[in-house]
């Protein structure tokens, strides 16, 4: 199914419009040039993903000092903040070290790299194909293969 | 910080289920008094005091450096309010959202508020009761809610609880797990004389004066925030031994937001010691687990999550007490448990019960009519 959100010229970078399609929420971000858009439902107890904040990856090299990256590049769910990437619906859940329950992951898949120093969690939420078509931002809600996470059951389609 | 001025629902898809077939009672809702809730329910005198000076210990969330978003649901803030100010951004997000048949309010603000000059702790609690009853219970029938009291002038909180104890959508008395003294000593006896006549329970919810202690403060938040089982520990014990549930036979006692799993351990240190130490508290005549058997409830959020479920399952079957244990959500607090999710931390055959029979038994509410 293709839902046309709005003409490109009324959506601003950094903002965001969450959009129904059939029963299915889902939210549609504008990061820069780039649109991003992801289920509306977190894979961790239900909670509207879509309200959380944007953030960027940010990295450190030692107490005080730390880098952010240009563009928010994920969204922090608004109920208890487990982390997505946008653009893969990845899970980034931790402090920083992979934590001891989750050491299956890491060994178990190629695919499980940290990114930004920080491990992927096993969840992944549904994200959707973007594009601008005559100056209008339409989502594609065909499912998208899921990002390829260690040991995570096929993400896609219904939960 | 960017307040969402978006009421967050669901997505449809989640919320469109059946009705389950049973009730659901929620037992930690937090409401928050904003200051202009509570200075035209105040006295002249008290009113200026407020203006002038505020209250003694600060309420949450600026006890901490929390967790994001002040430790609420970032969802959970309304327009030009405080998480748990609006009733109705309460019932889209929580009541209507999740079904919710019954819940019960815990003001949080009465554990700094209890703790002031006497007389101004219990005009800010007494403030803050007529703001539950207005502004809450007289609009949402679904609502029932705990007697804030001044938990350090008992004679005061006394006095509160017989005042609201004639409300029958008061169902007990909020107590904090830090006060002043161990809260077994006789002077908070008069609490429990005023909660046990007017056939109350005590909802002892952790926080207060006291926060989390044990010998001095925490540092982080991760060890106040898993420290809550500890202090409910060690409120029980001084009430079990100074011979609080001796004097007050009738008297129950809810752990609100302590976990549960520790409660066995303790009962079997307790249960082991006090045949050979029996002599110095001739008070208890019984085995220790009995008193804490008969006199105890716990609510489930924060319960303990280990790996393995059944873990939880093996712990909860040590204790014995899952006829006393109630589904709480702790919204609108960052680590809300969905009542969606929630009952599948527990054992199938437990979850009718704790996701709301034990609770309309406790507090005496209807259970949902299922039709046939
Ligand atoms: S529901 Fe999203 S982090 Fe828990």
């Amino acid at each position: 199914m293709r839902i046309v959100v709005c003409r490109l010229d009324e959506f601003p970078p950094g903002e965001r419009r969450v959009v129904q399609a059939g029963r299915r929420s889902i939210g549609v971000f504008r990061v820069g040039d780039r649109f991003y858009a992801i289920n509306n439902y977190c894979p961790h107890q239900g909670g509207p993903l879509c309200l959380g904040r944007t953030k960027p990856w940010v990295s450190s090299s030692g107490p005080g000092e730390f880098v952010l990256a240009e563009d928010d590049a994920l969204v922090a769910c608004p109920w208890h903040g487990w982390e997505y990437d946008l653009a893969t619906g990845q899970s980034f859940l931790g402090p920083g070290e992979p934590p001891v329950r989750t050491y299956e992951v890491s060994v178990e898949a190629e695919t499980a790299a940290p990114r930004g120093g920080r491990m992927p969690g096993p969840y992944v939420a549904d994200t959707f194909a973007v594009h601008v078509e005559d100056a209008y931002v339409v989502v594609e809600t065909t499912p998208r293969p899921a990002a390829k996470a260690p040991g995570v059951r096929a993400a896609g389609g219904a939960q | 910080m960017t307040r969402m001025a978006t009421t967050s629902t669901l997505p449809r898809e989640q919320a469109a289920g059946p009705r389950t077939g049973h009730t659901i009672v929620d037992s930690d809702i937090h409401p928050h008094a904003l200051p202009r809730h509570i200075l035209p329910r105040l006295s002249a005198q008290h009113r200026r005091r407020f203006e002038m000076f505020g209250s003694r210990v600060p309420g949450p969330p600026e006890i901490y450096p929390r967790v994001r978003n002040s430790g609420f649901r970032l969802d959970s803030w309304p327009e030009g309010g405080f998480p748990g100010s609006d009733l109705q951004m309460t019932r889209d997000q929580l009541l209507d959202e999740f079904e919710i048949d019954h819940g019960v309010l815990i003001p949080l603000q009465g554990h700094s508020w209890g703790v002031e000059q006497p007389e101004y702790a219990a005009a800010l609690c007494g403030a803050l009761n007529d703001w539950i009853v207005e502004e809450w219970l007289d609009r949402e029938p679904r609502l029932r809610s705990s007697i804030a009291v001044s938990i350090e002038t008992p004679e005061l909180a006394a006095e509160e609880i017989a005042r609201r104890a004639g409300d029958p959508r008061f169902v007990q008395v909020l107590l904090s797990t830090g006060g002043e003294s161990g809260f077994g000593v006789r002077r908070y006896w008069p609490i429990y004389k005023a909660a046990a006549e007017a056939g109350l329970p005590i909802a002892a919810h952790t926080g207060g004066l006291e926060q989390h202690r044990g010998a001095g403060w925490p540092s982080f938040y991760l060890e106040e925030h898993v420290w809550n089982g500890n202090t409910m520990a060690s409120l029980l014990m001084s009430m079990l031994c100074e011979g609080v549930f001796t004097e007050f036979p009738t008297l129950q006692v809810v752990c609100v937001e302590g976990g549960i799993a520790w409660a066995g351990p303790l009962m079997w240190a307790l249960d082991e010691a006090w045949p050979k130490l029996r002599e110095d508290v001739p008070q208890l005549t019984r085995p220790p687990s009995e008193y804490i058997r008969e006199h105890v409830w716990f609510t489930t959020q924060p319960v303990e999550e280990p790996d393995d479920p059944a873990h939880l399952e093996i712990a909860l079957r040590h204790i014995g007490m899952n006829d006393r244990i109630l589904f709480a959500s702790d919204y609108p607090h960052w680590d809300f448990d969905s009542p969606r999710q929630a009952p599948k931390l527990f054992p199938a055959a437990l979850r009718r019960d704790i996701m709301g029979s034990n609770a309309c038994r406790l507090y005496a509410l209807p259970e949902r009519e299922v039709a046939a």
